[in-house]
């Protein structure tokens, strides 16, 4: 009902065309986003949770009041700040993780969307040291999607509101498929055109900032795949074996398609073909990326923006898929077992191909040919369209085939082992099923829940003039407010922060602009490897000697090695990589006293007290990337970045005087 | 959970189902006919399995433990109501007095940053969210949503989530700067924290009337005036938590008692140097000490250490408790309202008194509540039975109307037609009869009858005069007091009165009147087993918590003999207690009270030449004795009493910083200081009647601008380095 008046209130400003176009999402495609960006954000956190003593905690890399006291952007916050010790750190990420598996099941959406948003802000500016694009973009698309509807569909509250509004009492009611009617799928919000605007965004100053040389000849992709701080088993595989000339034309694909996409995102013709080729060419983009290398979060949020955009002929595609014929059951259950009658209800609300159908085992004649009459007595019973009949975890296997993505949840009874634990599970718990029924306090034998069994509730009408319609258009009303607000800060932080423009245009941006930008990290800064590829690479050695004279490198369990060349990358995660990278920096001279006191406690974190480090000196060891044709960079010499004790038998010497010949 | 006022025996449970879970046994220690037993105290989800009532045989063989727990372990709901209500209210005012301090003692732009703090801690075990916030921006938006915190509870919306938050964020605005920590803030605390474990909504909360509403949909007058369903909740609380605030309370009277051994305790003068601390004296206090006798001063310091004596008996007395635990609310009252009055201490007297609402027994409400209910004039409200809105109206008032003297009369409406004007040259009708007149009136408004004066009310009157007849009645239709609004809630009345049929369509009513009513369901088994798991879990939170707090008493009480003393427990232990701040080291004015008092003075040159202490806003004052005190809230003097001292000489730094920036954070540019000297002047408190010394004073800081001023905090010389 919402939605219509919504649709009203757009048509009259923008019309028809390019609200149908630029202004509507569809809820079920927001529900999948939804489903998908929270399994981002668990994962995102769960890979910090099994970091946080070096990234988050005192005990790390950066302690809270370092990165108070000398924070590295302005107007920093994160509620990690007020977290020191290694397990108040590792509470408040359990506490995080609830929050993004409520997101991702969609449980309090609203709440999970609000709280989830807080989390990965202040996960992100906790350390900002490991911040990189992907980090940026996911808190945008947190920001960007708190006020759309993302748990109408496929959302537990979905599932609760849907429950609550038909309690369907027996076969007839659950294959009436007409009521609760599904939740209205059109969202009409101009939130949505600013997702689409953010994505065209972020392609468009990614390819006009790409001016550098390495962009002209093509030879990007090449410098890229060198990168051993970041590439993959599958990039180095490549970068040895792809001709170069299929790596330049690679190169030039690339930026084609950076400059390509913002405009097919925004072609107002034939919108379904164009948000089809966008999505195909930004997986082929990011996934290339994503599997040739590891930058953190961002090529899956990237290729998860495509989702909101998909519509009900993409909705049709999959109707056409997980509504064939043969996808057909018919279910045969006990009609006085209120856990069975549960199970079907929730069935029914999971199939949305309307696949399945319900019959009472009360009512034999109603049973398709070939079922026993005494079968469904004992069991519930799946008939396929074949006509073949399926009992216990064999009917579950089936009902879990007819449902869309349902053989993910019960693709395991398939398995031989497996299959027989299913069945011996289903056995117990159909032996117990009235018992289970009265526990869970769901009526059993005929009999409905003491003083609960009322009579199934009449279907509420939709009305134009009521304290509902008035609510909904007034939150609207501030919704859409809101969202315009956002739209107006959104474009001056574009200007400001991207060259292409804030060299022809200053832009002054409000305190109202800064303060949420700096406080929840939302920059639109966007040159991701611009305007040059990097042409050099390098990481931290650490020289130590432990107590016991061993020579060691904490970081590796091995010998130090100074030699920059690799075969296979150095296998580093996202976190290390871009630690690494930035510690070399001036900038971060103050930070690496903290790198020390690491270090110094190492062996307690990891270690046997045998492995304490007496001495150690911690280096940065790069080259000059190859260039195209060769196979080696050419070293550059370690550079110190810090010392405690004494290291008297410098494994970095023969690096330092490669021209007195001491290098073998 | 609801209860009946009186349950109707069990019937036989039926083969195969569950037993009733509250066997209406009465007990040894309460009759049949007394309240207690009318009332059984609540089976589940409130009770731990090990205080559930059980069954009579084995009640017999522990009446001890049933003794205890009627004794010390039950609280009643509506009590628990009031509790939450004063607690809320007392936590937001603790929160509010802070906001004009939050530049100096809460944000970076006073003298404690948040990276400083958590760089050097002041104490172990250490957490705040405050700490979060930087700028006084960020904090003054932590503590808007630490307010709303408080209101919410208040209002008890959500109670068990927000009594948790109010916890966590008290806790840590506590923290935040714990060099200002008093008794007072530890008391509060403590108070919040041992309630936390209470169900403090069941009653007087926004969650009860939501249950209310949900445990029956009346759909008639008849089941409007049908009081009793849904039942109002009076059923006992039985916790750990009510025996842990009760033992907390005399605990901190006890330890308060024999640690005051001091001389001055003895002799009678101990009040009198109390009133001598400038730093907390009040306005009151300030006039009072120069006309107060010295035998005055001796009666009430014999009075204050007999009434702090008198509490900790009173309240651990395992007889009469009801009354004597009012007694001591009076006692309780009388010497922290008056402390209260004289010198500044924060929260501590009013969450010294805020305890007792907990307490107030059952007893009281079941004589007072009727009492109180005839003085209250009765009202009959008068509606349209088949209008939906006016039957949900109805039910609102039934919800708020816990006297019950609302009577729902069901009036049919006359139609406009029958009221229309007689036509020409038709005969004039009959004058309408009293009931025709009702059924006009409620056609067009709300209507309202008092019975005893025989008088009917129509519109906003009608809907005041319902007030009338409501507890804080007044409170709830004073926005139809105001000019405006009360026209627009008028014409609203008229409009539902007239179009009805609009008005139930609007709010999707029309289905309300008449239909049938649901029962709500009974309560699922797994939903018991589960309430039960869940108190049993909060119960053994509670003795964790407890167990943890009684280490810390005997470690930090002076007269705990040495036997007992404890000298090693667990770290998860010292974390229990020292996380939320939960310390038990009561000796408040003890041994002796301050003999000496002081505050800093800065001694501060500006740009232009004047001499300006950043502190007060004016020329620097070393009087020591000024009349009516020093005027400075109680952050503020302990603030002054304590960054003189040794221990905090490590933050001075800030202090300087602080100081340097004073014209930053006053916006005004001719106060910037070129030099200041930080002075703490002190003097020693004479006997009554004997002479002042003259004041001494300490320099504990001081700065010239040509000394390298520096843009950023320093970082401090000291201070160990926080892993």
């Amino acid at each position: 009902m919402d939605n219509e008046h919504a649709k009203v209130r757009a048509s009259n400003i923008v019309g028809d065309f390019v609200q149908a176009r630029y202004f509507t999402a569809d809820a079920r495609f927001l529900g999948a986003f939804r489903i998908g960006f929270g399994a981002l954000l668990t994962w995102d956190c769960g890979r910090r949770f099994a970091e946080a003593r070096e990234y988050y905690s005192n005990e790390g890399f950066l302690p809270n009041h370092f990165s108070l006291f000398r924070p590295m952007g302005d107007g920093v916050f994160s509620f990690l700040h007020a977290f020191s010790s290694l397990a108040e750190v590792r509470c408040v990420m359990a506490l995080m993780l609830l929050v993004f598996v409520m997101y991702t099941v969609g449980y309090r959406t609203k709440l999970a969307q609000v709280l989830a948003f807080v989390s990965i802000t202040s996960l992100d500016a906790r350390d900002l040291f490991v911040e990189n694009g992907g980090d940026v973009l996911v808190n945008l698309m947190a920001f960007f999607t708190l006020t759309l509807p993302l748990g109408r569909r496929f959302s537990v509250d979905a599932l609760l509101a849907s429950m609550r509004a038909r309690r369907e009492k027996s076969p007839e009611a659950l294959n009436d498929r007409s009521r609760p009617a599904p939740p209205d799928n059109a969202v009409v919000s101009l939130m949505v055109a600013l997702l689409f605007l953010q994505l065209a965004v972020i392609y468009f100053f990614n390819a006009v900032h790409k001016s550098g040389e390495g962009w002209k000849n093509g030879s990007a992709i090449w410098w890229f795949l060198q990168q051993d701080r970041i590439v993959t088993h599958l990039g180095v595989f490549l970068r040895e074996h792809l001709p170069y000339p299929l790596i330049r034309g690679s190169g030039y694909g690339a930026l084609g398609m950076e400059f390509s996409l913002p405009w097919i995102i925004l072609f107002p013709f034939f919108r379904t073909w164009a948000m089809r080729l966008a999505l195909l060419l930004g997986v082929g983009l990011h996934g290339g990326i994503a599997l040739t290398s590891r930058l953190g979060p961002f090529s899956y949020a990237m290729m998860l923006f495509y989702v909101p955009f998909l519509g009900a002929a993409d909705a049709a595609l999959f109707g056409r898929w997980f509504g064939r014929e043969a996808r057909r059951r018919t279910v045969i259950f006990d009609v006085d077992c209120g856990i069975c009658l549960l199970i079907c209800r929730v069935l029914k609300r999971l199939d949305p191909w309307e696949r399945l159908t319900f019959v009472g085992n009360d009512r034999p004649e109603a049973f398709p040919p070939g079922v026993e009459p005494g079968l469904p007595e004992r069991t519930v019973v799946v008939v396929d369209p074949a006509g073949k009949v399926h009992a216990e975890e064999r009917a579950a296997l089936e009902i879990g085939r007819a449902l869309p993505f349902g053989i993910l949840l019960v693709g395991w009874l398939a398995v031989p082992g497996l299959r027989e634990l299913g069945r011996a599970v289903y056995r117990a718990v159909a032996k117990n099923r009235i018992a289970i029924s009265s526990f869970l306090g769901l009526g059993a034998c005929g009999l409905g829940r003491p003083g609960g069994d009322a009579p199934e509730d009449a279907p509420r009408d939709e009305r134009p003039v009521s304290w509902r319609a008035a609510k909904a258009n007034l939150t609207n009303l501030a919704r859409e407010a809101l969202v315009a607000v956002v739209l107006v800060g959104a474009v001056i932080q574009t200007a400001n922060d991207n060259q292409f423009v804030n060299r022809r245009v200053r832009v002054h941006r409000p305190d109202w602009v800064v303060a949420p930008v700096n406080t929840f990290r939302l920059l639109e800064g966007w040159g991701m490897f611009a305007p040059e590829p990097p042409y050099d690479d390098g990481h931290v050695v650490v020289d130590g000697r432990t107590k016991d004279g061993r020579k060691l490198d904490p970081f590796t369990g091995k010998l130090p090695d100074f030699d920059p060349y690799t075969a296979t990358g150095w296998g580093h995660e996202q976190f290390w990589c871009d630690y690494n990278n930035r510690i070399r920096f001036d900038w971060h001279q103050p930070n690496r006293q903290h790198l020390r006191e690491y270090l110094k406690h190492w062996h307690e974190y990891y270690g046997t007290p045998a492995d304490e480090l007496v001495g150690f000196d911690v280096w940065w060891v790069g080259d000059k990337s190859p260039p195209p044709g060769k196979e080696r960079g050419e070293p550059e010499l370690p550079q110190k970045l810090l010392s405690f004790g004494s290291v008297p038998d410098s494994l970095a010497e023969p690096w330092l005087h490669p021209k007195a010949g001491r290098l073998k | 959970m609801t209860a009946p006022d009186a349950p109707d025996a069990p019937e036989p449970a039926a083969a195969g189902e569950p037993a009733p879970e509250t066997p209406a046994v009465p007990t040894p220690e309460a009759a049949p006919g007394t309240a207690e037993a009318e009332q059984p105290a609540e089976p589940s989800p409130e009770m731990p399995a090990e205080t559930k009532p059980a069954a009579a045989p084995k009640r017999a063989r522990q009446p001890f433990g049933a003794f205890l727990r009627e004794t010390y372990g039950v609280a009643d709901p509506r009590s628990l109501g009031l509790f939450r209500i004063a607690l809320a209210t007392l936590l937001f005012v603790d929160v509010l007095r802070r906001w004009p301090d939050i530049g100096a003692h809460y944000a970076n732009t006073g003298w404690l940053t948040n990276h400083f703090m958590l760089f050097c801690p002041m104490s172990d075990h250490l957490f705040s969210l405050y700490l979060a916030c930087s700028t006084p921006g960020e904090v003054k938006t932590l503590m808007l949503f630490h307010l709303a915190v408080c209101v919410l509870l208040a209002f008890g919306w959500h109670t068990r989530v927000m009594q948790v938050l109010a916890a966590v964020l008290l806790v840590s605005i506590n923290s935040r700067n714990i060099m200002l920590e008093n008794g007072g803030w530890v008391v509060l605390t403590l108070l919040t924290v041992w309630s936390m474990f209470l169900p403090l909504g069941k009653r007087f909360s926004i969650d009860a009337l939501r249950a209310s509403f949900r445990a029956r949909r009346e759909t008639t007058v008849e089941a409007l005036n049908d009081r009793s369903a849904p039942a109002r909740d009076t059923t006992p609380v039985a916790s750990f938590a009510v025996a842990a605030l009760i033992l907390q309370w005399i605990v901190i009277y006890y330890f308060n008692v024999v640690h005051k051994t001091g001389h001055e305790w003895r002799d009678g003068t101990a009040v009198y140097y109390f009133f001598q601390q400038d730093r907390m004296v009040t306005l009151l206090g300030g006039w009072l000490r120069d006309y107060i006798p010295v035998a005055g001063y001796k009666v009430m310091t014999y009075s204050a250490l007999a009434m702090e004596s008198m509490i900790a008996l009173l309240l651990a007395a395992p007889f009469r408790t009801s009354f004597f635990r009012m007694v001591a609310w009076g006692l309780c009252c009388a010497l922290h309202l008056s402390i209260d009055a004289v010198v500044q201490l924060g929260p501590f007297s009013w969450a010294m008194v805020t305890m007792f609402w907990a307490l107030i027994p059952r007893e009281a409400w079941d004589e007072w509540g009727p009492k109180l209910a005839a003085r209250w004039p009765e009202r009959e409200l008068c509606c349209d039975a088949q209008s939906g809105f006016w039957l949900a109206f109805c039910r609102v008032v039934k919800r708020f109307d816990v006297l019950e003297r609302v009577h729902f009369r069901a009036v049919t409406p006359a139609l406009e037609e029958e009221a229309a004007e007689p036509e020409q040259g038709e005969a004039e009708k009959e004058p309408a009869r009293p009931g025709e007149r009702l059924a006009r009136a409620v056609g067009e408004t709300l209507v309202v009858r008092d019975p005893a004066r025989k008088k009917v009310f129509r519109g906003l009157r009608a809907l005041l005069r319902l007030g009338d007849a409501v507890p804080f009645g007044a409170v709830l239709t004073f926005p139809a007091r105001l000019p405006l609004l009360g026209t627009a809630i008028e014409r609203r009345l008229e409009r539902a009165s007239a179009q009805s049929g609009e008005a139930d369509a609007y709010f999707e009513l029309e289905g309300l009147p008449g239909s049938a009513e649901v029962p709500p369901a009974e309560p699922a088994p797994v939903s018991l087993f589960l309430g039960r798991v869940v108190a049993v879990a909060r119960e053994g939170a509670v003795l964790l918590v407890m167990v943890s707090c009684a280490s810390q008493v005997l470690i930090e009480n002076r007269a705990v003999p040495k036997l007992l003393k404890v000298e090693h427990r667990p770290e998860w232990m010292a974390s229990i207690v020292i996380y939320p701040r939960l310390f038990q080291g009561w000796s408040m004015f003890a041994p002796s009270p301050p003999s000496d008092d002081g505050r800093v003075v800065v001694d501060g040159v500006t740009k232009d030449g004047r001499h300006l202490d950043p502190l007060t806003g004016r020329e620097p004052s070393f009087d020591v004795q000024p009349k009516g005190g020093f005027r400075m809230n109680q952050i503020w003097g302990d603030f002054h009493r304590r960054i003189g001292e040794q221990r905090f000489e490590g933050y001075l730094d800030g202090v300087r910083d602080m100081l340097r920036n004073y014209h930053q954070i006053t916006h005004r540019p001719e106060d910037e200081l070129v030099s200041f000297t930080a002075y703490f002047v002190s003097e020693h408190i004479p006997p009554p009647g004997g002479t002042r010394a003259p004041a001494a004073r300490r320099t504990i800081l001081s700065w010239t601008s040509d000394t390298a001023p520096s843009k950023q905090p320093q970082r401090p010389t000291r201070g160990r380095f926080h892993r």
